[in-house]
């Protein structure tokens, strides 16, 4: 009997790729896209332009492994939580953590993960996102 | 036993599911850009990406490229490094260089399909960053279509492609073609075709070899985007009203009847000023002057586009023309038999999308279903007491859904949207200097004027050797053999040189 649901789960994966030349499916949007970095003076709330909703400072930069890594915000609500993503400049995650809003947080860095060089630190507040460069020397 | 049954439940809902699985959007957004020296890093997301290629499918990708502000405010294009080692993605993604290094693609790395959410990108470029205003990151979606011979002509459309007994013509190379050996079959009456010459250069694209082409339509908002990098003179060029009309002023229609949109949503945000301030452009179909919002119809097809204009945007873009071949190739797919006046999804029936839901939001669609064996398109259809109906372009990709299949969708063999109706594409002709067109991209640089400027192309001003292909909106439907704009063999507009903009005219770009 199990051999059978076996078979037919198999049938139903393989029917969909066996039988497709493309994929027919789509929804909502579009296949265009386009984000600005630097210092754009023409920022839409469409999808084309990122648009900023609160700012956040991050010091010291560069830092060392003695020192304490904080972000300073401002146009937070503070009832809402932030999430707190680092990154190296290849796209590999270091660390990912969420914090209650405050005027100003610590940031508790894998300094053991870390080797000399430039990362990327995103905060993430509702549906607003900021991404900062740091350099770490230890 | 009953243990059995609750398993069989179990499998044939997961299997139910994994076959069925909604699919909810396309959404191609790029976010969270950062620079340091010459690397620029991003994550993307879309939906519905897919790659088949082990199993004699095709994949989609999307193309990326990268231009930058300069301190005096002039956008240029930006080189990234050829050599796909010093790029960085994160899982399920690849990336595929070009030997131009103007820009390059991601793709899935493995088989299947699957949303893209949120991979991270990491892209060498040959300048340093930080000397730059602004960088500005671009993603278009395209779709490859893989080496392979097909057939052209379908033995039945006006003024269509044919071999001396008027049957369809198999290309099985890039060699060159002696045309005194195709003729054109059914030709037009009303006006005469463009003669053929006696000889296709193995330069032109005949579409044997693979190739890439983009999913949908230009966009409204991916030529806002566009003429936001443009100077004012190049702005005056690519736009029918002047940059320095006032804020509002819709943009790309036709100056004599401005209130005539057929749905185009492109204002001038902020007036520019002659000669040295460029104007802000933006969506504001609904007028409310709130630019950008979500039913400004962002993703509709840009109609109003000159030859002059789509191939501006492809040399921009660092793209090039798709040539006639191709569109068939593309349309039909390699060695299918052609089907008689048969459309881009295969069968030679079409339903028509005349009635829009969630009109000029991101989730614009239609209500209209599709009869059996027929696809779903945009095109005409004259009702004696409402006129034509839908007078104008729907977002691109209006038809698919979650669960679409090809004729639902609307879709080419290899699934590429609205090839018909929605807004005619421009491809080069194999006749009237067309035939000298090479497969040349782009160098991402147009002139000052705001022209193209690639060798080989069409002459942006005479735009001789363009032919319209796939009809538009506005395309009404006869018998086939009679006027049937929408089939994909269909030459009956080769007398035509699109160089003036039209209310149902656009096109789509490949590389």
């Amino acid at each position: 009997m199990r051999k059978i649901y076996l078979i037919a789960l198999i049938t139903f994966q393989f029917t969909a790729v066996v039988n497709a030349q493309a994929h027919y499916s789509g929804g909502a949007g579009g296949g265009y896209a386009s984000t600005a970095i630097g210092n754009s003076t023409f920022a839409f709330q469409g999808d084309s332009i990122t648009t900023k909703a609160f700012d956040v400072t991050v010091f010291p930069n560069p830092l060392t492994s003695n020192d304490v890594f904080k972000a300073k915000f401002t146009g937070l609500k503070h009832t809402e939580k932030i999430s707190i993503v680092v990154s190296d400049m290849i796209g590999s995650r270091l660390m990912v953590e969420q914090v209650d809003a405050s005027d100003e947080i610590t940031i508790n860095l894998p300094i053991d993960r870390l080797s000399k060089g430039i990362y990327l630190i995103t905060f993430q507040h509702n549906n607003h996102k900021i991404t900062r460069r740091f350099n770490y020397s230890n | 036993m009953l243990k059995n049954r609750v398993a069989l439940f179990i499998t044939l809902l997961i299997g139910f599911l994994w076959f069925f699985l909604p699919a909810r959007a396309n959404n191609l957004n790029l976010a969270n850009g950062a620079i340091t020296g010459n690397t620029v890093t991003f994550e993307i997301g879309w939906e519905n990406a897919w790659n088949y290629t082990e199993n004699d499918g095709n994949h989609d990708a999307i193309w990326i490229f990268v231009k930058g502000q300069t301190a005096s405010g002039t956008w240029i294009h930006i080189d990234v490094e050829q050599s796909s080692t010093l790029h960085h993605t994160s899982s399920p993604l690849t990336i595929e260089t070009v030997s131009d290094g103007k820009g390059l693609f991601l793709l899935l790395q493995t088989q299947g399909f699957t949303n893209v959410v949120a991979a991270q990108v990491s892209v060498k470029t040959t300048v340093n960053l930080e000397e730059f205003r602004q960088i500005k990151i671009f993603g278009i979606e395209m779709v490859h279509i893989p080496q392979g011979s097909f057939y052209i002509g379908d033995g039945a459309s006006v003024s269509s492609l044919a071999d001396a007994s008027g049957n369809p013509i198999l290309v099985e190379s890039e060699e060159e073609i002696d045309l005194t050996k195709i003729t054109i079959h059914n030709p037009n009456t009303e006006f005469a075709p463009a003669e053929l010459p006696q000889l296709l250069p193995g330069g032109f694209p005949k579409g044997t070899e693979s190739f890439y082409v983009m999913k949908y339509e230009v966009s409204q908002l991916q030529y806002v985007d566009f003429l936001n990098t443009l100077t004012y003179t190049q702005q005056k060029n690519r736009t029918s009203l002047l940059p320095s009309s006032p804020k509002g002023t819709f943009a790309m229609v036709n100056p004599y009847q401005r209130d005539s949109l057929y749905r185009n949503g492109i204002v001038i945000h902020e007036p520019g000023v002659e000669p040295s301030k460029p104007a802000r452009y933006a969506m504001d179909y609904n007028k409310n002057q709130q630019p950008n919002d979500n039913e400004d119809g962002l993703h509709r097809a840009a109609n109003f586009l000159s030859w002059a204009d789509l191939s501006a945007y492809l040399d921009w873009a660092a793209l090039r023309p798709i040539t006639e071949l191709e569109f068939e190739k593309l349309s039909r797919g390699k060695s299918t038999i052609p089907v008689a006046g048969e459309f881009a999804w295969g069968t030679a029936t079409v339903s028509n999308a005349n009635n829009p839901t969630n009109d000029g939001t991101v989730f614009e669609s239609v209500s209209d279903v599709p009869l059996s064996e027929s696809g779903l398109a945009n095109h005409g259809t004259y009702i004696a007491t409402e006129g034509w109906g839908l007078r104008g372009v729907l977002r691109t990709g209006f038809a698919a859904n979650e669960s679409t299949n090809r004729l639902e969708a609307g879709a080419t063999y290899y699934g590429v949207m609205e090839i018909s109706g929605n807004v005619w594409e421009q491809t080069i002709m194999i006749a009237r200097g067309g035939e000298n067109f090479t497969r040349t991209n782009g160098d991402g640089m147009i002139d000052e004027s705001g022209n193209a400027n690639v060798q080989s192309w069409c002459n942006p001003s005479t735009a001789s050797g363009v032919l319209l292909k796939g009809g538009g909106w506005q395309s009404t439907i006869s018998d086939v053999g009679s006027w049937r704009d929408l089939a994909i063999s269909d030459r009956f507009y080769s007398h035509l040189k699109p160089a003036s903009r039209r209310n149902s005219v656009g096109g789509r770009g490949g590389r």
